[in-house]
């Protein structure tokens, strides 16, 4: 299913105002009521259009720094743009950072249920069920996040949100996380979702990883797009 | 409230409330061994001197406790739960006040709890239960309401400015003696007594007191301003949360 768009992003700008270590509490209060910082403002992205249609995977390229984590973060709404606009057709997961949000104190299961519900996903027993097969975790049910493996850990929030029923994806560097078996199966998933009309979006400084699924690549560069087309045109870096 | 925040709330508290109680080792005793202790020194100070003045000081002591330290450690808990639940805020869209109201949550939770084993002593050994215990109701609700609106406020200003907590200390240190958890209110000089009055958490704890010992005074209009003071908090810390999200999560 191709066609309609599921994400269009319009003359995107975001500019942070870098900040100074903490001083004391008067200078903070100034800087938090009037807004004001020392240090010049960084933009982060300038003028940022592109829309990405229902059916397409978009591989976000670009070195540290260039604005690929933030401009997930404004897709997914945590971030507000200084100017331009962001409009999302559809329910959108969020996979940003590894094993962000997950609770080392709390068990394999318990896990699954706070990603399912950050998800918008109501965790039924099925529901568990299916996630801790689709993870591998089923032997770890009962065992506290924390005795995990760093690659063990992504598949929770990984697999929690390949599982929600979103149609919008979006993905910040963790297709590098977990292990060969693990990528090809999230891979596997994510190409299933993206014919079945789901648009994803996901951050990498390995286009290649998922060659297989990337239609498309955008590179950003200080903040601008400096290459939006099929990967096999894109210029070497 | 939809069924999806509903859910997502319930399943934070839910979490919230393992983690708070798993990462010690006597877990759920730790909230019911303060206000014992604190009890033990207030009542053994006080019994000799206010014990004379106030009838039934036990009980009187144990309420004002029971609010006291629902409000006091609620806020305090809320107030780094931002910075705590970081990753959460600043990889999810999930609205700002959601991390706060679960940690809330858990602490009234605990606070029902209290709550639960004083009406039972109660109902054993002093009659019970009465009709005036319908008041509990509103009085929880609104308690509740500023507990989130205060904590709504001192979370997001915990987030950028760390002096918050030690300043919020002082301040909960302050207000422990302006409030009268272990002074009968007629004790204050007529003339000073507008400023416990001014205070909600007075009304919260002298209606509980009303509902605990028979023929207590009490009135009505105390627990309309609680009622007041706790929509307002809510609202206007709601509103203060949810406009400052964006910062927060840049910030985070």
């Amino acid at each position: 299913m191709t066609g309609e768009n599921r994400i269009t992003v319009q003359g995107l700008t975001k500019t942070f105002s870098l900040q100074s270590p903490r001083t004391d509490l008067f200078s903070e209060a100034k800087k938090f009521l009037v807004g004001r910082y020392p240090l010049v403002p960084l933009k982060a992205l300038e003028d940022i259009s592109f829309s990405v249609a229902a059916g397409q995977a978009v591989a976000l390229t670009g070195h540290n720094g260039s604005g690929k984590s933030t401009l997930l973060r404004l897709l997914a709404g945590i971030l507000k743009p200084g100017a331009g606009a962001v409009r999302i057709n559809g329910k959108t997961a969020p996979l940003l950072g590894f094993g962000a949000a997950m609770q080392d104190l709390l068990s394999v299961e318990e896990n699954i249920r706070v990603f399912a519900a950050l998800n918008a996903v109501a965790a039924g027993p099925q529901y568990i069920e299916h996630i801790l097969a689709e993870t591998g975790l089923a032997g770890f049910r009962h065992a506290n996040a924390r005795e995990l493996s760093s690659g063990m850990r992504v598949r929770i929030p990984f697999m929690t949100a390949l599982h929600s029923g979103a149609e919008v994806f979006l993905i910040d560097e963790m297709l590098s996380a977990g292990d060969a078996d693990f990528r090809a199966a999230a891979i596997a998933r994510l190409a299933e979702l993206k014919k079945a009309g789901a648009a994803i979006i996901f951050a990498t400084h390995d286009p290649g990883q998922a060659a297989g699924l990337v239609d498309r690549l955008i590179t950003l560069e200080h903040g601008r797009i400096s290459y939006d087309g099929p990967p096999a045109a894109a210029p070497k870096a | 409230m939809t069924r999806t925040y509903s859910n997502t709330l319930l399943v934070l508290a839910r979490a919230e409330w393992k983690m708070r109680q798993q990462s010690t080792f006597l877990g759920f005793l730790w909230t019911l061994l303060n206000p014992a202790l604190l009890f033990l020194v207030l009542y053994t100070l006080f019994i000799k001197w206010i014990g004379k003045l106030q009838p039934d000081y036990a009980v009187f002591l144990i309420a004002g406790i029971i609010e006291w330290n629902y409000f006091s450690s609620a806020t305090t808990y809320a107030l780094s739960t931002l910075l705590r639940r970081r990753s959460l805020v600043a990889n999810y869209p999930v609205a700002p006040e959601l991390p706060v109201l679960a940690c809330v949550l858990t602490s009234a939770f605990s606070h029902y709890l209290e709550l639960a084993s004083l009406f039972a002593v109660l109902t054993l050994f002093a009659g019970g239960p009465h009709l005036n215990w319908l008041l509990l109701v509103p009085l929880e609700l609104s308690l509740l309401a500023l507990i989130c609106g205060v904590s709504f406020f001192v979370s997001v200003l915990y987030v950028f400015f760390l002096d918050i907590e030690r300043i919020y200390a002082i301040l909960m240190s302050a207000a422990f003696f302006l409030t009268p958890v272990f002074y009968p209110l007629s004790t204050i000089g007529a003339g000073r007594r507008w400023l416990p009055e001014l205070n909600p958490l007075t009304h919260a704890i002298e209606a509980l007191r009303a509902m605990a010992i028979p023929g207590y005074s009490f009135t009505p209009g105390g627990l309309a301003f609680l009622a007041a003071a706790g929509l307002a908090a809510a609202a206007a810390g709601t509103i203060f949360i949810r406009k400052t999200s964006a910062r927060v999560a840049e910030r985070l």
